[in-house]
């Protein structure tokens, strides 16, 4: 090669963009080193400290013994057939949505993401109410059947994560290439075979996306196992069992150590999978026209009227509950349970709104940038960086909550500050759902055409104006998407909150916890019903937004 | 502006996209980079705009190295294949960026996008977005946002495919007298031989990411120098060189590579078969009458050793009158139309 | 459309400025008069008790935080390298007793703590109990018609066959009143024949839930006949009008004391002491009788209520002498066992 200059190793271009970058890349992964590792860090080290120093003695003593291995085996089959189910009905109902001409899609699209606005609690004690023992079901059927334990988590799991799992195959199955299932039906192939073999592979990356959400979030769950579990033992709830009940954070963390293995095995797994990918859709894909089919329609507008029955039902009776004197013995209706004499009464509901707002600002900025550094930038730090931003998926709310008390409450601490306030528990729901905000903004930068970025560059823009005249403001429908999602999820969560609140900064999804704990199970469902209205008020306020902008066609929630 | 490209090495991984090109880009010249997908065109393309950063190599602009100068300052316009306009701006905005970002003067700027759009026939879409433009128009914008700027060269990537036939041949064609008018040094990358050979001044064939051959069309058509260049260019048979046909020994390329001959269709003649000239016994196996040409297909039964069947094309001015299957035929051809071609 | 970037922008300085304003947000200082409590009092109860404190103390300020048992220790073990209340109050003893929460007490002898009898006192003086609490079933009235059950009225009662499937308790690994309830059965009968009940109550065991309370809540919404629960919700439950019974096991209550503490780290000692001065005052123990139904400190009466949900009005007849040393002492162990031989 005479007369080629090699250019030395490592060598960019005599610019500062580079470097400015890795820079950035730099800082964007500092909150999470500060947020995620350091508390996590803090509760590793719990888990290696035993009475005589540093040592393996607890995961000796969790591990050893014969229940240990039942809890796993409980959790894994939990989990296993509950992602199974929800994978498939989720997939179905995607697809009846996308793909089918089925009537009031978007009422169906609505109902099937209530799950996702409603406290956790909502679910299982819907489910209560609906099976229950002495629900509705067998009260007017006189039977006598109980869902209390394994298959009673299976099926509030089931309705937890569905939406989920919904919003990642509805995504998918959006994009099609209609080029794809012309000639798939000119070569002959009936209906299934054009499912198994142009549908099926080309959102087998949702599926295992899909997979990978909801297997993460049913083994970190415990409030379901907690109320319909019955005698059913799980993982997260040994957890619970070690550290509330028996004060033993060695073992507890242990076992939230062991719960982040399988976790932390399915990222690497589907980050993996997905450095495989590339994309479905070339310049030169046209979209899917769906044609209707009578009986096809039928089939999916039943089945999807199904599902939305069952998870309207679930809600629903939670609310109606609300309403009644005192479910189920006096069923006239009172707005009694609307007088709220929990703590604060309704305080911690505008705490909770505060929260969430905060949260919603932090998230999008958060989660907004890590994704389009991770998605632009290019940097060496691009590995590292994704999983560090995937990695909360796999931290149980709990061992995250006490992680933060452990990490900050020490006055030397520059968080320090900022402990006991609303703003830290804000940062504490942004990072324990960062995750999943990060892959809502990041999958729809990849569908930014990265020649909007190359033709910026080759017009001589820097790349701080690209993102400021073309990546935002394509994006902006997406962040507020984004922002939506922090903030319904700063409204309902629980079991990481739980820790950090202080007598000044209750918020609402504890005062149900408290409110179902005393027994006021229907001012607890009233307390729930506030708190879906306020979320509802807020969708339709960023709905009418996007609406007002132009933006008619984007969904908020994905 | 004349542009170098020196020894150009780029790999992804374990792939060579680019292996070691050398190409001079004279100052004023549409030069399209030709090949199959995949051959590295695409590439080149990027790595000259420096969206792309080679591994070895040099780019010269006018005797100054740009290997290490970032897209954004090399003043380079681009035309992608998918238009890329600014879904978010208007047509005027997306004229009047490139502007910006060299922050020319607000009233300097809007004379200059002014005279773009009419230099591209499309005044009266400023105030649309992308989204409401066809195909073809959106293309025109994107170019006349790449020529905004006055950029040393333009690179147009495959500018065409995307646009149905009737409005591909019309941007041809104002592609090509935007680019003569405004002397613009220009590299385009096509797929497309027509293209190609219509458009360039000069072509650049390339495979597996080495250049193949480089020239004017008319010498690429008339004097390939490998089998690649001469199938993918036009039509060109490829016989064995121990068949007996005549091929100027000075024709011979150097190198180890295998040899083998090519006769363009319209170089041969065919006789009776008792002619003089004849070279060749054929047989006829297709006749196919375009009007003004005719196509006949002919098989070689070769006179000699091997069972080895030769195909032959033939293209024969007028309607080959006489000509039927089955008939006998000779071949005929001059030595200077026989190109002796490396088999590569 | 620029308006639309630039909306975009504000949107981002408005998350800007929340995210400043919300750093402005800081923990509240400690002013002279203002301490905090952490307490597991029900929410209602410590409701009333901190209004009549606020009667006597006008110019203290009590921030009070209540969390379930469980979530209170598992928070200030958390917190121990730095601990954010004064005080803890009405806190179940054998948690207190927990030697690394002893560690964070200071001894601290209130005016009138020799009202409180000795054997609800730390000898060291770092807690008293004033109020305690005692497991109860709830039993639901229209499941038992439903299935034809009778009223149970002690532990033994439970054994029956036909309440098989019909009683849920707590898990004592997660629950207080879960241990409360074996511990109380390990004492009065003795270790062997307690382990030998509890695992022929198994048999008709339901479930073992996670909490204190749920046993009588699921009991109060009709799911199961039978919670043994804490006599506090039951009477509670029936106030909100489930149509449920309280039963004290013949047999005697298992029962827990709720103890008060100062906290060593508490940087406004003048304040905390004066409130758990106050928590033995007259006003104070008026109020306990209002609410609890084991107060250690004589002088009132039980209300209505209680006597109407079934409480004898001499408590200590139904009460079981509990040895809370023992039941610190030997949790691990216990609970160990519980979970190798009954938990499922």
């Amino acid at each position: 090669m005479n007369g080629s200059a090699p250019l030395p190793r490592g060598r960019r271009p005599r610019d500062l963009e580079p470097l400015f970058k890795v820079l950035v890349a730099a800082a964007i992964a500092v909150p999470l080193l500060v947020f995620v590792l350091y508390p996590l860090v803090h509760i590793l080290g719990r888990s290696f400290q035993t009475p005589d120093g540093l040592g393996l003695a607890n995961y000796a003593a969790v591990m050893g013994t014969q229940r240990f291995m039942r809890l796993v085996y409980n959790s894994f089959e939990v989990t296993v057939v509950t992602t199974v189910i929800t994978v498939v009905l989720a997939y179905g109902f995607a697809y009846a949505v996308q793909r089918t001409c089925m009537p009031l899609k978007n009422l169906f699209r609505l109902i099937a993401l209530i799950p996702l606005f409603a406290p956790s609690l909502v679910q299982a004690q819907g489910l209560v109410l609906m099976l229950g023992r002495n629900g509705l079901v067998n009260r007017t059927l006189g039977t006598d059947f109980s869902i209390y334990g394994y298959w009673g988590i299976v099926i509030s799991s089931v309705l937890y994560v569905f939406p989920y799992a919904f919003l990642i195959f509805s995504a998918s199955l959006a994009l099609a290439d209609n080029r794809l299932y012309e000639s798939s039906r000119i070569l002959g192939a009936g209906p299934l075979r054009t499912f198994w073999t142009v549908t099926l592979p080309s959102t087998r990356f949702a599926l295992i996306a899909s997979t990978f959400v909801v297997f993460t979030l049913v083994i970190t769950d415990f409030g379901n196992p907690m109320v319909v579990g019955g005698d059913y033992s799980v993982l997260a709830t040994e957890v619970y069992n070690q550290v509330i009940g028996q004060a033993n954070f060695e073992l507890g963390t242990v076992i939230g150590m062991v719960l982040l293995a399988p976790v932390a095995v399915a990222v690497a797994f589907e980050k993996w999978i997905n450095r495989r990918s590339h994309a479905q859709i070339s310049e030169g894909s046209q979209p899917l026209s769906v044609r209707p089919n009578p009986l096809r329609d039928r089939v999916f507008t039943a089945y999807s009227a199904l599902i939305c029955l069952a998870i309207l039902s679930v809600v629903g009776i939670v609310i109606f509950a609300s309403f009644t004197h005192l479910w189920p013995y006096r069923m006239e209706f009172s707005l009694r349970h609307y007088r709220f004499d929990v703590q604060g009464g309704i305080q911690p509901l505008w705490n909770s709104i505060t929260i969430g707002l905060m949260a919603a600002g932090v998230g999008v900025v958060a989660a907004g940038l890590a994704a389009y550094v991770t998605e632009k930038f290019r940097t060496v730090l691009d590995s590292p960086l994704y999983f560090l931003c995937i990695v909360p998926a796999a931290v149980p709310g709990m061992v995250l909550g006490l992680g933060y008390i452990l990490a900050f409450n020490a006055p030397g601490n520059p968080i320090y500050p900022l402990y006991g306030t609303l703003f830290l528990i804000a940062i504490c729901n942004v990072y324990y759902y960062h995750a999943q905000g990060f892959l809502i903004a990041s999958t729809s930068m990849k569908q930014i055409s990265h020649t909007f970025d190359e033709a910026s560059s080759t017009l001589g823009a820097t790349f701080l104006r690209t993102m400021r005249k073309v990546t935002l403001p394509l994006m902006w429908p997406t962040l507020v998407g984004v922002a939506v999602f922090f903030f319904m999820r700063s409204m309902v969560t629980l079991s990481a909150v739980i820790f950090l609140i202080t007598p000044s900064t209750q918020v609402a999804a504890v005062s149900v916890l408290f409110l179902e704990d005393r027994g006021a199970v229907n001012q607890a469902a009233a307390f729930s019903v506030c708190i879906m209205a306020v979320v509802v008020a807020v969708l339709i306020v960023a709905r009418l937004v996007l609406n007002f902008f132009g933006h008619r066609h984007i969904s908020l929630i994905r | 502006m004349t542009l170098d490209i020196q020894n150009v090495t780029k790999r992804f991984g374990e792939l060579k996209a680019l292996d070691d090109v050398s190409i001079s880009i004279a100052n004023g010249s549409l030069v399209c980079f030709l090949g199959p997908s995949g051959c590295g065109k695409t590439t080149l393309l990027r790595v000259v705009a420096g969206l792309e950063l080679h591994d070895q190599g040099k780019l010269v602009l006018d005797g100054q190295d740009l290997s290490l100068v970032p897209a954004r300052n090399r003043n380079f316009g681009v035309v992608f294949q998918s238009y890329s306009l600014f879904p978010n701006m208007t047509i005027a905005a997306n004229v009047a960026y490139g502007l910006e970002c060299r922050n020319w003067p607000r009233k300097e700027i809007a004379l200059r996008v002014e005279e773009m759009l009419s230099l591209v026939h499309l005044n009266d879409q400023a105030r649309k977005y992308p989204h409401q433009l066809s195909g073809g128009q959106q293309q025109r914008i994107a170019l006349a946002r790449a020529l905004a700027p006055k950029p040393a060269v333009l690179l147009l990537d495959e500018p065409l495919s995307a646009l149905d036939a009737k409005v591909r041949e019309e941007l041809r064609v104002e592609i090509r007298m935007l680019q003569q008018r405004l002397g613009i040094t220009t590299i385009m990358v096509t797929h497309d031989q027509e293209e190609a050979l219509t458009m360039a001044d000069n072509v650049v064939v390339m495979r597996d990411g080495r250049v193949m051959q480089s020239g004017t069309p008319m010498e690429l058509y008339r004097r390939p120098s490998n089998r690649f260049v001469a199938e993918f260019i036009g039509w060109m048979n490829i016989v064995p060189a121990d068949m007996g046909l005549p091929f100027p020994e000075n024709g011979r390329p150097a190198g180890s590579h295998p040899l083998v001959l090519g006769i363009r269709p319209e170089d041969i003649q065919l006789l009776a078969e008792q002619d003089a000239l004849c070279l060749l016994q054929a047989t006829v196996d297709q006749v196919t009458r375009l009007g003004n040409l005719t196509r006949v297909r002919l098989r070689i039964s070769e006179n000699g050793a091997s069972s080895r069947e030769v195909r032959i094309m033939a293209e024969i001015q007028g309607m080959g009158e006489g000509l039927e299957v089955g008939m006998n035929r000779c071949i005929s051809v001059a030595g200077e139309s026989v190109r002796v071609l490396e088999w590569r | 459309m620029t308006m639309l970037g630039s909306f975009a922008l504000r949107c981002m300085l408005a998350c800007a400025v929340v995210c400043c304003t919300a750093l402005g947000f800081s923990p509240s200082q400690a002013h002279a008069n203002e301490i905090t409590v952490y307490t597991s009092y029900e929410e209602d109860e410590a409701a009333a008790f901190l209004a009549a404190m606020q009667r006597d103390l006008p110019d203290l300020r009590v921030n009070m935080l209540r969390l379930s048992t469980g979530d209170l220790h598992a928070r200030m073990l958390a917190e121990a390298a730095n601990p954010r209340h004064d005080v803890i109050w009405g806190w179940a003893v054998t948690n207190m007793v927990d030697p690394r929460v002893l560690a964070m007490l200071e001894p601290y002898e209130p005016q009138g703590i020799e009202r409180v009898p000795a054997r609800f006192r730390d000898p060291e003086g770092r807690w008293f109990a004033k109020t305690g609490y005692m497991a109860a079933f709830c039993v639901n009235n229209e499941v038992l018609q439903r299935r034809n059950l009778p009223m149970p009225t002690s532990w033994a009662d439970l054994l029956k066959p036909e309440f098989q499937g019909e009683v849920v308790m707590p898990n004592p690994a997660s629950s207080g009143t879960g241990y409360l309830q074996i511990a109380s059965i390990l004492q009065m009968k003795g270790e062997d024949a307690g382990w030998d009940f509890l695992r022929e109550l198994d048999r008709n065991i339901a479930q073992y839930i996670k909490s204190g309370s749920r046993p009588c809540n699921v009991a109060s919404a009709g799911e199961f006949a039978v919670g043994a629960s804490f006599a506090l919700r039951a009477i509670k439950n029936i106030d909100e009008g489930y149509p449920i019974t309280m039963v004290i096991p013949a047999e005697g209550a298992g029962n827990e004391l709720e103890a008060t503490g100062l906290m060593r780290s508490s940087r406004n000692k003048e304040a905390a002491k004066r409130f758990i001065d106050w928590t033995l005052s007259e006003a104070a123990v008026e109020e306990y009788y209002k609410w609890k139904e084991i107060v250690t400190v004589s002088g009132g009466t039980m209300p209505e209520s209680f006597i109407k949900a079934g409480l004898p009005e001499d408590i200590g007849s139904v009460m079981v002498d509990m040895d809370f040393d023992w039941s610190a002492a030997n949790r691990d162990r216990i609970l160990r066992q519980w979970q190798d031989e009954l938990e499922r």
